[in-house]
């Protein structure tokens, strides 16, 4: 976690804010930030609105979550970058840190892995999305 | 899910303004003037 707030002021350095959205509540989501130690928002969809905005309400799975996916906004709304599903948790902080600088400079990327399978950076996220996913459980005490 | 659904590279996002996990709200607008904002969508408790 201490490397994860390093690169979260990288992040910062760079001009890219962070933040992450679940259709949890907050009472469900606090406690687990908390644990984690998470310094970024995590956003609460209770309504689903935005992921239905997004496209990304899986609606098969417990009256609707998010499917994963990761965006990169740019100051005028305009996504600049985008990963879904499995290949949204396939990234690498370095990777995903030199995209946000090439944009903090308005230089167009150089890596274009829209095809490509594999979505530079927030491989930083991974451990963090995994443990909002797997490693805290439902707060039954 | 279908992707035509979902904002691709190029496109505008759309606006959003959700309170965190503490109460603050927190809206796009606000979080893109910076420079930019990574967004990520993750599953939650199941």
């Amino acid at each position: 976690m201490a490397d994860y707030s390093r690169h979260l002021d990288d992040f910062r350095a760079a001009g890219a804010e962070l933040v992450a959205i679940s259709v949890d509540d907050a009472a469900r989501t606090e406690p687990v930030r908390q644990e984690l130690g998470i310094k970024f928002p995590l956003l609460c969809d209770t309504s689903r609105e935005v992921v239905k905005k997004y496209g990304l309400l899986n609606s098969r799975e417990k009256g609707g979550i998010a499917l994963p996916a990761s965006f990169v906004i740019d100051r005028e709304r305009v996504v600049r970058f985008r990963a879904l599903e499995d290949v949204a948790s396939r990234v690498s902080v370095d990777q995903l840190l030199e995209l946000a600088r090439e944009l903090g400079r308005g230089v167009e990327p150089k890596t274009k892995p829209r095809n490509s399978g594999v979505f530079p950076g927030l491989m930083f996220l991974r451990a963090t999305m995994n443990a909002l996913r797997h490693g805290v459980h439902s707060p039954n005490k | 899910m279908d992707e035509r659904e979902i904002p691709s590279v190029g496109e505008k996002a759309p606006e959003f303004a959700l309170a965190d996990s503490t109460g603050v709200v927190r809206r796009l607008d606000d979080l893109i003037a910076g420079g930019m904002c990574i967004v990520v969508f993750y599953r939650g408790h199941w």
